[in-house]
């Protein structure tokens, strides 16, 4: 079951993904507009929408990044369509820019920004809290308190948006976003937008003259929309007692059975706080009345702390606040730590939950992500390590080029045995670190490494950087033509739209030579010999030209392979490893490492494939020194090679 | 409060998500509350994947902590290793008993599963191992090893879940042969749950 399910019924319960729920709420609210760059954990809102658009007659796209697909929903709000815009917290950093001036113009329909964090940084770099963004942007933020009420919630940011005629951030958690919850169903409103510009040029556009007028208005506005929140419907002030405990969004889920647990429920007042900036004063003044002092458990930054004890100091009151000084700052929320901050905090005995066994034997190993079997980039990193290590065999290992690295399964080429990425900062850094190392390092060239969706997103400036001022970079974009880290969107390179129309391919390669790349070429991975030719050729070229190169490695994500041979009603060719030939060197499973080959035993090192994991890619059999892989069925291989290769 | 907690573990693309998915909509349809906190992103490329799924009247948080799981259900026997301490102190422990190792060099066969299985019976009374992967092998299909611990897990939560609802929608997962042995899949797991007489939460 899933959003697409849900559809055409108007009551009764359903069990979706979080992200579902806001989908569903935003669909129920009317919104004719959705955009977004995937990321997790904000993915599956967009993904949803756009299994539902043509059924609906919403509008809604894959965005080549997060600024356009931030600016595209904005600009329909401004135009009377009600909009959103879905990006992971980090996706927010790259459409800060339209975000800061949103707040200036305000808009005309609702126009809600969903913001997914990723407290513990499950699929993350960073743990920044977009909370800050509300405050220093003049953008309320609204969070869900429990899974529930997060579709209702989400109808009401849009109604909010509305009323108030700004945008508002509704933010959620991991946690939040995957959650399976059951969900309440209503009517599917039809999409509301007026097809009509009106212009309004003092408002829109931000020249000096008329941003100061605006800023002095958006200050005036941020009172009203505070006193406006201060009855804003997802708020409650719950029990009572002289204490109170602020649950600031997810976390008030977790206050609540801690309570319950430790038994204390009816011992104190709770604030259920939904809307974390601006502080609905009026409110939490209400909330503080007769109390000596209050916890407020949040995750992440002090957000809601630091308003509170700005309140606090400005009514003169004299209540003890705590925060982070018995919660924390890192990671996400738990029982367990909500317990023993409100534990500590009511000054009662609290002993953990005592389990089976807390320590692991030292034989569990980690279990660390890798590439899938059958993944495009194994070949390559195969290569490329062979390649670098014969050259570093030659002059030495201090002159090995500088791996810089990019966001996206590629990323694991980090790990062993390819051991290639020597940093991965953010989106586009590959390309834009290489520039810096190719003026700043004088042994060694820059290569980045960078995926097909991220090329799009944010690789095309600084590809065009090096080419004017004349780097020596080499650049390798893994185009597998689809986003596939954030569970296979498709993008520019796809062939398709999010809503599944035939949509044109923007050729990597194309772009490289319009940006005027004289070292352009494109090749299939699979191909072992023919990819350490070029990979060689192409490093060479770099040394001595002292010019940009970019080449491009194209080759099916294994998943998405598997699933068209799937549905051309083929089957998986089978592998197998001929015990007579095979000499147990290894080197399918140690060098090459596909997870879907090991040794047959502990004593016995002869490979064998497991069936459960394989793909049928068939590149081992083809790297195996003495021909011992071999196919079950050669024309099975031959009916899939095409497949593969896009 | 009443309500059962669960782990649901196993690799990155073993079909952990689908199980937990499956299992909520079957407490739904039993007229529960239910929260499944699923793995996203990079874990799902063959890491470690757990999923935290609570059947109640009222729930709040989507995740529990150590020591509160009532059940840890494993595709795999590191992972159900990895999730021990999950376990309240009288939990259930199903599993499969087959190990993956992942592609790093040196950790292939460094795992003696013997060793494992003692190291499991020695601290969780209420401990069902069960060869998952050799039944979907068997049957024809090795990716349908999520479905046997499905079909026992269907057992061990028979109070939770409408299992007549499950059924149903275990037999709509894939087409045609992949369909089918989904569903003996299932079915193999319920007999072989009821055949070890597995607790029922
Ligand atoms: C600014 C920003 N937006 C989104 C993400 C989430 N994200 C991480 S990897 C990735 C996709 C990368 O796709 P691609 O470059 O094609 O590589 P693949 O995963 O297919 O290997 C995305 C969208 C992010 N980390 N940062
Ligand atoms: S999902 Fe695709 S691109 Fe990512 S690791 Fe697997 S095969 Fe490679």
């Amino acid at each position: 079951m899933g959003l697409k399910q849900t559809i055409g019924r108007e009551s009764g319960r359903a069990l979706l993904l979080g992200n579902e729920a806001i989908a569903r709420g935003a669909i129920e609210a009317g919104i004719a507009v959705a955009t977004a760059y995937p990321g997790t954990p904000s993915t599956e809102i967009v993904e949803s929408l756009a299994e539902v658009a043509n059924d609906l007659g919403i509008y809604v796209e894959w965005s080549v990044n997060e600024k356009v697909a931030f600016e595209t929903a904005f600009a329909a709000a401004t135009a009377g369509a009600r909009s959103l815009t879905a990006m992971k917290h980090v996706g927010l950093n790259v459409a800060a820019d339209p975000l800061f001036s949103s707040a200036y113009t305000g808009v005309e329909e609702g126009f809600v920004i969903v913001s997914a964090d990723d407290p513990s940084m499950w699929s993350s770099q960073n743990e920044q809290d977009n909370r800050l963004y509300g405050l220093h942007a003049y953008i309320p933020v609204i969070e869900p308190t429990t899974l529930r009420e997060v579709k209702d919630l989400t109808k009401q940011c849009f109604e909010f948006s509305k009323e108030i005629q700004h945008p508002v951030i509704l933010r959620t958690t991991t946690r939040i976003s995957h959650t399976r919850v059951v969900v309440e169903l209503g009517p599917i409103s039809k999409p509301i937008r007026r097809g009509k510009y009106f212009k309004d040029p003092e408002r829109y556009v931000l020249v000096p003259s008329n941003a100061r007028k605006l800023r002095a208005k958006l200050v005036e506005k941020w009172r009203s929309i505070e006193e406006k929140l201060s009855s804003f419907p997802f708020n409650a002030i719950e029990g009572d007692g002289k204490v109170l405990i602020v649950g600031a969004g997810i976390s008030y889920s977790y206050v609540v059975e801690a309570l319950e647990h430790l038994g204390i429920r009816d011992k104190v007042r709770v604030l259920k706080l939904s809307t974390v900036v601006p502080l609905p004063r009026d409110l939490v003044r209400k909330a503080l009345e007769g109390v000596e002092k209050v916890l407020v458990v949040e995750e992440l930054e002090p957000v809601v702390e630091m308003q509170l004890k700005s309140l606090v100091v400005d009514e003169g009151m004299s209540i003890e606040v705590h925060g982070k000084d018995l919660v924390g700052y890192l990671y996400e929320m738990s029982l367990t730590r909500a317990m023993r901050a409100v534990a500590k905090f009511m000054g009662i005995d609290y002993a953990e939950p005592s389990g089976i066994e807390t320590t692991l034997p030292s034989f569990v190993f980690p279990r660390p992500p890798q590439l899938c079997p059958g993944c495009p980039y194994r070949p390559l990193y195969y290569a490329l390590r062979k390649v670098v290590d014969r050259l570093n065999a030659e002059r030495g290992v201090e002159h090995e080029p500088i791996f810089c690295g990019d966001i996206g399964c590629y990323t694991l080429g980090l790990n062993p045995p390819f051991r290639l990425h020597d940093t991965t900062i953010e989106m586009g850094g590959s390309l834009g670190m290489a520039n810096g190392f190719a003026i700043s390092v004088d042994d060694r060239i820059p290569i980045a490494i960078i995926g097909d969706s991220t090329f799009y997103h944010a690789g095309i400036p600084p590809l065009i950087n090096a080419v004017y001022n004349s780097k020596p970079v080499l650049v390798i974009v893994l185009d597998n033509r689809i986003t596939a880290m954030t569970g296979h969107q498709p993008n520019p390179s796809t062939g398709i739209t999010a809503t599944g129309r035939e949509a044109k391919i923007v050729k990597i390669e194309d772009i490289a030579r319009a940006c005027g790349v004289e070292y352009v070429k494109v090749f299939d991975p699979a191909n072992i010999e023919e990819t350490e030719k070029i990979l060689r050729e192409a490093i060479e070229y770099v040394e001595k030209e002292r010019k940009p190169a970019l080449i491009v490695s194209r080759r099916l994500c294994a998943l998405q392979a598997v699933r068209k041979i799937r549905s051309m009603g083929l089957e998986i060719p089978r592998y197998f490893v001929d015990p007579e030939k095979c000499v147990g060197c290894g080197l399918c499973y140690n060098k090459f490492a596909c997870p879907a080959i090991r040794p047959r035993s502990r004593e016995d090192r002869k490979a064998t494939i497991d069936p459960e994991l394989c793909t049928g890619c068939g590149v081992c059999a083809s790297i195996c020194p003495v021909g011992a892989i071999k196919p079950e069925n050669p024309e099975l291989v031959e009916k899939v090679r095409e497949v593969w290769r896009g | 409060m009443k309500f059962v907690n669960v782990v649901i573990t196993g690799v990155g693309g073993q079909g952990l998500l689908t199980m937990a998915r499956l299992l909520a909509e079957a407490a739904m349809a039993r007229g529960f509350e239910t929260l499944a906190a699923e793995t996203h992103g990079m874990a799902q490329r063959g890491g470690s994947v757990v999923v935290f799924l609570r059947i109640g009247e009222e729930i709040y948080a989507p995740t529990f902590s150590s020591g509160m799981a009532h059940l840890v259900v494993s595709t795999e026997l590191i992972e159900a290793v990895r999730s021990v301490p999950y376990l309240r102190s009288n939990g259930v422990l199903a599993t499969n008993t087959k190990v993956i190792y992942p592609a790093i060099p040196g950790i292939y066969g460094s795992v003696d599963e013997n060793q494992v299985l003692e190291w499991l019976r020695a601290r969780i009374p209420n401990l069902y191992t069960v060869p998952a992967s050799n039944v979907a092998e068997s049957l024809g299909n090795p990716r349908a090893t999520n479905m046997v611990m499905l079909g026992v897990a269907s057992v061990i939560l028979e109070r939770w879940i409408d299992t007549e609802y499950l059924a149903k929608e275990v037999s709509k997962i894939g087409k045609g042969r992949i369909a089918e042995i989904n569903r003996q899949a299932y079915e193999r797991g319920r007999e072989i749950a009821e055949s070890l007489r597995v607790v029922k939460l």
